[in-house]
C-alpha cells in the first residue's frame, strides 16, 4: 500500500510538473483591420518592457496600436515590474533573448554599449525629420558622441517645484515666480521653515532627485561632455553642493533621521514641507493624496546665474536589439510607439509624449484634478532640462557622487571637504567605462 | 529570612514586569507596519498620508481590495504561487534532510570537506551564479516556465537546510540505527522509518522557512518568467509601482494583506515546531 502511494505521490508530482512548463506559447491575439503602411511586415516581434501602475498599461495599449497597424506581425510581450529589472536585462542580453525591442532610457547602461542597432540608417530611409517630430528636449541623450543613435524617445519626465500655499500665506511669504534663482529658493526655504521636532515644518523635503539638481545649480557640471574628466571640484560645482549642506544645518530641509522618518511625498502631502521637486511622473499620485487638505501650485526649478532654469529630465524610449532577427518590424514598432500621434495621446495621461503633435496638443491641453497646474510648464521645463547624471554606464561613479552628497548632507561636512576625499576615486570610476568599452 | 523572601519576590516581580514591558514595545513596533498596513488598506487616498497618522480610517472603504484584485490576474498568480512553493518546499524538505542524513551517518575520507564545500556555498552572492544559470535554464527550455522555481530544490534544497538538519540528525543516538541493522533494515529504511519521524520539528522549521522563501520570492520569478500567465504574486505586487517608486500604495496594502495572510495563519499553526526545531538544533548541535 505505502509503495502504491509513493508511486502515485510521484506521479502527481511529475504531472504538476509537467503542467508548470510551456503555456507561453498562446497565440497573440490579432484585431481584424488593415493598413497599407502595415501590410508588407510580418514575422514574430519580441518586445522586452518593464514599469508598473497607468505608465505600464499606456506601453500596452501602445502595443496594441502597433498590432492594428501591422497585422501580420505576430508580437510577443514581455513586460515586467521596473524594480531590479537590470539583473533581468544583464542575464536576457548576455544568453540572447531580450527580445528585438527593448525598452530604454539614455542614462541606462545598455546605451554606449554593443547590444544596440545603430538605427540612423533607417531614419534616413524613412526621411524622418526628428527635429520637427520630436517635443523639443525629449531627445537628448540618445546619440552617442560618435553619432550611432541608440533608441528612439517615446516618453520623458521633468521637475517643478510644488508648493503648499496655505504654509506661505501663513508665513507671511509671496509664492515663488518663474524666475526665482537658487539664492531665493534657498532663502525661502528657511524663511519659510518653522516649528520644533516633531512638528517642524520643513522649506522643501530631502527629495532624492536634488541631489542630481546639486551640481547644476550655479552652472556647474558633474563632468565632463564625454564623461572622461570629473569636475565635482569646479567652485560652481562645489557652491551647488553647498547650498543644501547649508539648508539641512539651518534645518529648513530634514536631517538623515527626519528624512528617514517618513517618505518624501507623504511629508509634503501631509503639510510637514512647504516645497517639493515634483516629477510629472508622480504629479498625479500626488495630487490624489493631497486631495483637499491644502491648497497648492507648481512653480518652475530656479534659474543659475546665467538664467537659464536648472531642470532633470528622466527619458524612455525603445532600442533595437542587434541581434533581431527581424529588425524591420522591430525598427516598425520603435518608430510607432515613438511617433505615432495615436500612441503619443495615450501616453499623454502619464506623461509627456516624445510626439510633438501629441504634447502640444492632448498632453498641454490636460487638467490634473483639483488644481491649477498648467501642463505647459513641464513641456517648456524640459527644453533646457539635463538628462538624469547617474544611470546606466555612468552608475558606479554616481555612487560615488551620492556618497560626496551625503557626505555634506548627512555629515555636515563643507563641499570642499567632501570633494577632496572622492575626486580621485571619481576619476578612476570614469576612466573605467572608457577601459571597459 | 521571610523579609529575604519579600524582597526577593518583589524584586522577581520588578524584573517579570521589565521584561514584559521591554517586550511589549520590541512586539509594538514589529506589528506597527503590519497595523499600517492594515489601516491604509482600508483607506481612501487623501487619507493615507495625514499626520498625525490615523489607525482608523475616517472613510472606510472596501474598493482597494476589489480594485487591487483586479488590477492584475492576481488569481492566476496566486495559483501559481501556491504551485511553485507546495513543491519546492517538498523538494527542499525531501532533498535537504536526505543530504543532511548522509552527512550526518555516514563518513568517508571526503566527508568533511565536501561539506564544506556545501557551507561554502552559502558565501556565493547570487549575482555571481545569475547569468551561468540562466543560461543553463535556457539551453534546457525551461525559461518562462516554473521550472527553475521549483526543480534546483529537489537537488540538495540549500546549504542552510542540509547544515540545520544535520545537526538535528546527529541529536539522535547512532544505536537507534544499529538496531534497525540487526532488525534488517537498510540505510533508506533507517532514513525513512527511524529518523524521519525523530526530526519533525526540524522537518516543519525548515519547511516553514521554505514556505516564507519561495511565497515571498521576486528575484528567482524575474528572472525566469515572462509571460503574465506564469508570473507569481511578488511580481503582481510590484506592477503598483511604476518605474520611479511611486505606487498605488492603497491597493498595493489591500493585496499584500490578501497574500500574507495564508503565510501568517502558516505561521501560527507551525510556530511551536519551528522554535522547537531551532533551539533543539542550537542546543544539542
Amino acid at each position: 500500500m505505502k509503495r502504491f502511494l509513493a508511486i502515485l505521490l510521484i506521479g502527481a508530482l511529475m504531472t504538476a510538473l509537467t503542467a508548470c512548463g510551456g503555456g507561453n506559447q498562446q497565440a497573440e491575439e490579432n484585431p481584424s483591420g488593415s493598413s497599407n503602411q502595415g501590410k508588407e511586415i510580418s514575422g514574430d516581434l519580441t518586445v522586452f518592457g518593464w514599469g508598473g501602475g497607468e505608465e505600464l498599461q499606456s506601453r500596452k495599449e501602445a502595443t496594441k496600436i502597433f498590432k492594428k497597424l501591422y497585422p501580420k506581425v505576430k508580437v510577443h510581450e514581455v513586460w515586467l515590474p521596473a524594480d531590479n529589472i537590470d539583473v533581468k536585462l544583464d542575464a536576457a542580453l548576455a544568453a540572447g533573448n531580450a527580445g528585438d525591442v527593448i525598452m530604454m532610457s539614455p542614462d541606462w547602461k545598455g546605451l554606449r554599449s554593443k547590444w544596440f542597432e545603430d538605427l540612423n540608417p533607417y531614419i534616413e530611409r524613412d526621411q524622418l525629420d526628428l527635429e520637427a517630430l520630436f517635443t523639443q528636449g525629449v531627445d537628448g541623450g540618445y546619440v552617442d558622441p560618435d553619432g550611432k543613435r541608440e533608441g528612439m524617445p517615446t516618453t520623458a519626465s521633468d521637475f517643478m517645484i510644488a508648493y503648499n500655499k496655505d504654509i506661505f500665506d501663513k508665513a507671511g511669504i509671496a509664492y515663488p515666480t518663474n524666475d526665482w534663482t537658487w539664492d531665493d529658493f534657498a532663502a525661502t526655504a528657511k524663511q519659510i521653515s518653522s516649528g520644533e521636532g516633531a512638528n517642524r515644518v520643513y522649506g522643501i523635503v530631502s527629495h532624492w532627485i536634488l541631489q542630481s539638481f546639486a551640481p547644476f545649480i550655479y552652472g556647474g557640471k558633474p563632468y565632463n561632455e564625454d564623461w572622461t574628466k570629473q569636475t565635482l571640484d569646479d567652485p560652481n560645482t562645489l557652491k551647488g553642493y553647498q547650498l543644501f549642506g547649508d539648508l539641512v544645518k539651518a534645518k529648513a530641509m530634514p536631517d538623515d533621521a527626519a528624512a528617514k522618518s517618513m517618505p518624501m511625498d507623504q511629508m509634503f502631502a501631509a503639510g510637514k514641507a512647504a516645497m517639493y521637486p515634483l516629477g510629472l511622473f508622480e504629479a498625479s499620485t500626488i495630487a490624489k493624496n493631497i486631495g483637499s487638505n491644502f491648497k497648492w501650485g507648481i512653480v518652475m526649478p530656479p534659474k543659475d546665474p546665467s538664467g537659464k532654469t536648472v531642470n532633470i529630465k528622466f527619458q524612455t524610449g525603445f532600442a533595437m536589439n542587434k541581434d533581431s532577427k527581424n529588425k524591420e518590424a522591430a525598427w516598425a514598432y520603435i518608430k510607432t510607439v515613438s511617433l505615432n500621434k495615436e500612441v503619443g495621446d495615450l501616453y499623454s495621461k502619464v506623461n509627456l509624449p516624445a510626439a510633438k503633435e501629441s504634447a502640444d496638443g492632448t498632453f498641454a491641453n490636460l487638467k490634473i484634478e483639483g488644481t491649477d497646474i498648467s501642463m505647459m510648464d513641464f513641456i517648456t521645463g524640459l527644453q533646457d532640462a539635463t538628462t538624469f547624471p547617474w544611470g546606466g554606464s555612468i552608475a558606479k561613479a554616481g555612487d560615488l557622487y551620492e556618497q560626496t552628497w551625503q557626505q555634506v548632507t548627512v555629515q555636515g561636512k563643507s563641499a570642499e571637504e567632501a570633494a577632496k576625499a572622492y575626486t580621485s576615486q571619481i576619476q578612476s570610476a570614469l576612466d573605467s567605462i572608457h577601459q571597459s568599452k | 529570612m521571610e523579609a529575604y523572601y519579600k524582597s526577593k519576590r518583589t524584586s522577581d516581580r520588578i524584573k517579570t514586569s521589565l521584561s514584559y514591558g521591554v517586550l511589549t514595545i520590541i512586539a509594538v513596533i514589529f506589528i506597527f507596519p503590519f497595523i499600517w498596513m492594515l489601516s491604509t488598506a482600508f483607506k481612501i487616498p487623501s487619507e493615507a498620508y495625514t499626520l498625525p497618522p490615523k489607525i482608523i480610517p475616517n472613510t472606510f472603504t472596501w474598493d482597494n481590495f476589489v480594485q487591487g484584485w483586479q488590477y492584475a490576474d492576481f488569481t492566476r498568480y496566486t495559483w501559481n504561487t501556491l504551485i511553485v512553493t507546495v513543491l519546492a518546499t517538498l523538494g527542499t524538505v525531501l532533498s535537504a534532510s536526505f543530504v543532511a542524513y548522509g552527512f550526518a551517518r555516514f563518513k568517508s575520507r571526503y566527508s568533511g570537506v565536501l561539506f564544506t564545500v556545501v557551507l561554502a556555498t552559502m558565501m556565493l552572492p547570487s549575482q555571481v551564479t545569475l547569468v551561468p544559470t540562466y543560461l543553463l535554464f535556457t539551453k534546457l527550455g525551461w525559461l518562462d516556465t516554473l521550472k527553475p522555481l521549483i526543480l534546483p530544490s529537489f537537488f540538495g534544497g540549500g546549504a542552510f537546510n542540509i547544515f540545520l538538519l544535520r545537526q538535528f540528525f546527529k541529536t539522535i543516538p547512532k544505536d537507534l540505527d544499529e538496531a534497525a541493522y540487526i532488525d534488517g533494515a537498510n540505510a533508506f529504511q533507517i532514513y525513512y522509518k527511524i529518523l524521519m519521524p525523530a526530526i519533525k520539528p526540524a522537518l516543519i522549521t525548515v519547511g516553514l522557512m521554505s514556505v516564507t522563501f519561495h511565497w515571498n520570492d521576486y528575484m528567482s520569478p524575474l528572472i525566469y518568467l515572462n509571460s503574465d500567465q506564469n508570473f507569481t504574486l511578488a511580481i503582481g505586487l510590484q506592477f503598483f509601482q511604476n518605474s520611479f517608486g511611486s505606487s498605488q500604495i492603497q491597493m498595493l496594502m489591500a493585496v499584500s494583506l490578501i497574500t500574507v495572510i495564508p503565510v501568517l495563519v502558516l505561521f501560527f499553526i507551525g510556530q511551536k515546531y519551528f522554535v522547537q526545531g531551532i533551539t533543539m538544533t542550537g542546543i544539542k548541535g
